[in-house]
């Protein structure tokens, strides 16, 4: 259903090595990245180190949001807040109505705040999250924040 | 002699199929060309700078 959609392959192929890796006859890699479920899907750094995950089916339009925030998670762990801003702002431009948008923007603050201890670009971040997405538990995360 | 003969009829019918198949795929959408192992992957993406995307999955 989803990797067949050509924007899906598209965005796999522009961005990602894709491996896809059978648990039933890999039971070491699979135990090596702790997978009890599947589908697991991860973003690796090219040590083999996971930095997102998630588990179960998506259609490409929750799919590719989800790996662009991936991207942008990995990014802000390894401290390259310039890439992490980029991917996180483009998940909640470009994928506003995804799931996963909500954390992006709360996220996004993150990254802004730590390139530059930026406090005000946290806060409006915040501020915005809980504009655009009152109902989701990101923006309870951000509720002490004041207007 | 009959083996060229039967050579050709072979062809005649081959290049067709091969052609409409061919036909067939212009405009398909490219599909993911998936690796099959870690460490080629790896290799792979210290060498292009892109991450790896792991999927896990079970035969259906």
């Amino acid at each position: 259903m989803t990797y067949p959609d050509a924007t899906v392959a598209d965005y796999i192929s522009k961005n990602f090595i894709p491996l896809q890796i059978n648990v039933q006859t890999n039971s070491e890699i699979a135990g090596k990245y702790r997978v009890f479920w599947t589908p697991t899907i991860l973003v690796l750094d090219s040590n083999g180190t996971g930095y997102y995950r998630f588990n179960g089916f998506l259609p490409p339009d929750e799919f590719i949001p989800q790996l662009e925030f991936g991207l942008g998670m990995m990014a802000l762990e390894k401290q390259d807040y310039k890439t992490a801003s980029a991917h996180l702002k483009s998940v909640v431009e470009k994928y506003s109505k995804s799931n996963i948008a909500p954390e992006a923007q709360y996220w996004f603050g993150v990254s802004e705040y730590k390139a530059a201890h930026n406090v005000e670009a946290l806060l409006n971040a915040w501020k915005k999250l809980r504009k655009e997405y009152p109902n989701s538990i990101w923006a309870l995360k951000v509720s002490f924040v004041k207007d | 002699m009959r083996r060229y003969v039967l050579s050709f009829l072979a062809a005649l019918i081959t290049i067709p199929i091969a052609g409409a198949v061919i036909a067939d795929n212009k405009g398909t959408p490219p599909a993911i060309v998936w690796e099959k192992t870690l460490e080629d992957s790896l290799a792979k993406a210290k060498a292009s700078g892109k991450p790896v995307l792991l999927d896990f999955f079970v035969p259906t």
